[in-house]
């Protein structure tokens, strides 16, 4: 009988069962030393170590004795990130974590059948539900015992509701996201990688709202804003068992959205590393995504796996936005004779900015130009065919890269707007979306995996283009205004190499 | 060496077949006129030591036949490995200069390796005049190419080959960059890879089957990720 994760809202009371054994068991594993297995900081440096940063946290003792570095190789620091593989290793890590977390339970007294709960801070029917749980709050146990739950360094007690809105998340029906260079990934899992740390391009669940939490409960110097430390913070396990909840949401929300079914991806990684995770005895088990694909058969299922898009498709709901623009367009009674010169390519470069620019704690704004060409292409594909439901089809789709973005520092999440060239100084423009910089210093490090190149961060910019209505005939200019939101020091020295934007065919 | 294989099929199969093709055709030139085309008038073997004859050997290779031969071979070998910077400069240029941005990349990167080696000419020439033989010079060569593998510039030469630079889209500043981003890709090929390249121009015998075999360890060490020697022992 597979054990129900559920909301941690929905069981009750700050203290309800669940969450109570919860923080008995982390107070129970904490104290464990580091090389135990089942300890709760070994788990944690199974996601990422870095002894400096622990032990200037104090998750880490002066001398204290580390597992052998072919342990550590084997087991820590394999955390999948801007990767395909980041949802079915970290449902695998999950288990992990939870069958371990049981066995303590039960051997505190506790239920054979307690299950991980989850945070939904996408509930837009709780108010509340952006909030940090209260028992990850609260100063004490109900024994008033100190409790393990509340760490030091965390920094947000509250998520943004923009960050956590999932309209644009899990409406695409592609697992599998494209490399930096094969055009805008729009892929729900991420890019075909290897083991990866960390990469370039992420999928979109990722992206948002996973990084985007990582950083608003962190806060600057967080526990979750930086990957090194971030499963040392509880609510990082109640955090991914969402992230894990909403893949099952994508499957069941439409028929056509699937897992991918490359060797490569099932599998798992094969080369330089493979993924190892063991079972609560520390016995290893396989653990590829094909091992995992199934929720049930490693013992749980989730309480709600309904769509909150009600069933709407991705295009469906664009193409209802764009309704009154076609009525006006059919009652204008506008020809749509203006050619095509040629057939324009299924991606192209629609503009680009023309210098690096520095992130930092006041806003910064850099100006794209646009090219004329694609600009009357973007213009032309909002016809009557594209935008009418019953055809196939939508107008072409609008994405803005922030590409090689580097820096020292992981905490701080940026909103960034985009001004049309007739906005007054002073309006507040249209909100594209928001970034998160998790991951960053690692991906900044020339001897790291990214040799530098650092995170590109892709925005889909299509419904701000929407409502913008860019006229090809006056629009040679869009302002991009990135504003710091949370998290970011003004030492903090982030660059933005260059900041692209791109159209696809809608047809 | 998995990656290396999947970067191969997906550029023989995929939109970028064309790299593949090219690559292939340098190949097949090669076959067909081995020494001749690849090193004319090195390939024989009664070159001494003295200043007459190291003036007589530039003198006789310093032909555009000779530059022809090195960028035959140079496509033959180094095309496979720009696929991703040739991606990205596709992708950050704007359609209508798309061809013109990958021709100023690839003018900028073959540029700085026929510069490179006409250098590395006159090195093999030095070498072999003052080794006494071809075969000597090639074991001096190896001997170079695999401690060159252990050094720390290797390796960050090597993650250079992967630096993803910002490509302005308009104006002179495009067409600029284009061809600095060549350059700058070309120069970190050869940082990492001109002593490697010295093996097959060092030989009298199995330039071919030298070249592969520089060309292989190349395709190698260029899809590692991270980015690594493809032959460097754990340090």
């Amino acid at each position: 009988m597979a054990r129900t994760r559920r909301e941690i809202r929905s069981l009750g009371d700050t203290w309800n069962p669940t969450t109570l054994w919860y923080a008995k068991a982390v107070a129970a594993m904490l104290p464990r030393p580091i090389a135990q297995k089942q300890s709760w900081r070994y788990l944690a440096a199974m996601h990422n170590f870095n002894q400096q940063l622990w032990a200037g946290l104090q998750y880490l003792a002066p001398g204290e004795a580390l597992p052998p570095s072919s342990e550590q190789n084997k087991y820590w620091r394999q955390c999948q990130h801007q990767s395909w593989y980041f949802l079915p290793w970290h449902r695998a890590y999950l288990h992990t974590f939870e069958d371990i977390v049981l066995g303590v339970i039960q051997s505190l007294g506790g239920p054979a059948d307690w299950a991980l709960p989850y945070w939904n801070y996408s509930n837009t029917n709780d108010p509340n539900a952006i909030n940090v749980p209260d028992a990850f709050l609260a100063q004490t146990l109900p024994d008033g015992s100190s409790n393990p739950l509340n760490v030091a360094a965390r920094f947000g007690t509250s998520v943004d509701p923009d960050d956590v809105e999932l309209t644009d998340r899990i409406a695409d029906n592609d697992f599998i996201g494209t490399d930096p260079d094969q055009g805008p990934s729009i892929g729900v899992g991420g890019p075909r990688t290897r083991f990866s740390l960390g990469g370039q391009q992420e999928g979109l669940i990722e992206a948002k709202p996973h990084d985007l939490v990582h950083g608003d409960v962190g806060g600057q110097g967080g526990l979750m804003s930086d990957p090194r430390t971030a499963a040392l913070d509880p609510i990082f396990w109640l955090h991914h068992a969402n992230i894990d909840r909403l893949w099952e949401v994508w499957l069941a929300r439409d028929a056509q959205n699937k897992n991918p079914t490359e060797p490569n991806w099932l599998n798992g990684p094969t080369v330089t590393r493979s993924f190892a995770l063991f079972g609560p005895d520390g016995n290893d088990r396989p653990s590829n995504p094909r091992d995992v694909l199934s929720t049930s058969a490693l013992g749980y299922v989730y309480d709600d796996i309904s769509d909150p898009l009600g069933g709407a498709s991705r295009r469906s709901m664009r193409l209802a936005a764009l309704r009154p623009r076609l009525q006006r367009l059919q009652a204008d009674a506008v020809t749509e004779s203006r050619p095509m010169d040629g057939q324009p390519p299924k991606t192209e470069l629609l503009g680009s900015n023309d210098t690096e620019i520095a992130l930092g704690a006041s806003p910064v704004r850099s100006r794209i130009r646009l090219a004329a060409r694609p600009l009357s292409t973007l213009s032309r594909s909002f016809n009557r065919t594209l935008m009418d439901e019953r055809t196939p089809g939508e107008p072409d789709r609008v994405f803005l890269h922030l590409e090689k973005i580097r820096g020292t520092q992981d905490s701080g999440v940026f909103d960034v707007y985009l001004h049309g060239p007739q906005d007054a100084p002073g309006t507040p423009g249209v909100k594209a979306g928001s970034i998160g910089l998790f991951g960053l210093t690692q991906a900044s490090s020339a001897e790291g995996d990214h040799a530098g190149n650092g995170l590109n961060k892709t925005i889909e910019i299509t419904k701000a283009i929407d409502a913008m209505r860019l006229d090809p005939a006056q629009a040679e200019n869009l302002d991009v205004e990135i504003v710091p939101r949370s998290g970011v020091g003004s030492g903090a020295d982030i660059k933005v190499g260059q900041i692209t934007v791109h159209r696809m065919s809608g047809q | 060496m998995r990656r290396a294989f999947a970067a191969l099929r997906e550029m023989t199969l995929g939109p970028s077949w064309s790299i593949a093709a090219l690559s292939a055709l340098a190949w097949s030139l090669v076959g067909l006129f081995d020494s001749a085309l690849l090193m004319p008038g090195l390939c024989s073997s009664h070159w001494t030591a003295g200043t007459g004859s190291l003036a007589v050997a530039i003198w006789t290779n310093a032909t555009a036949a000779q530059g022809l031969s090195w960028l035959v071979m140079l496509l033959a070998m180094m095309t496979p490995l720009i696929w991703l910077p040739l991606a990205h400069v596709w992708r950050h240029s704007l359609y209508a200069r798309r061809g013109r941005a990958v021709a100023l990349f690839v003018a900028g990167y073959f540029g700085v390796w026929l510069i490179a080696m006409a250098g590395l000419t006159l090195l093999v020439i030095a070498l072999r005049i003052a080794a006494g033989s071809a075969s000597a010079a090639f074991a001096v060569a190896a001997c170079s190419a695999a401690l060159w593998q252990l050094t720390p510039i290797k390796l960050a030469s090597l993650r250079r080959c992967h630096a993803a630079e910002p490509l302005p889209a308009f104006g002179l500043a495009a067409e600029f960059a284009s061809l600095r981003f060549g350059a700058a890709i070309g120069g970190a090929c050869v940082v990492s890879c001109w002593l490697l390249m010295l093996l097959p121009l060092t030989s009298d015998v199995a330039h071919i089957a030298l070249m592969a075999a520089v060309a292989a360890i190349m395709l190698v060490e260029r899809y590692a990720w991270p980015p690594k020697p493809a032959f460097r022992p754990a340090l």
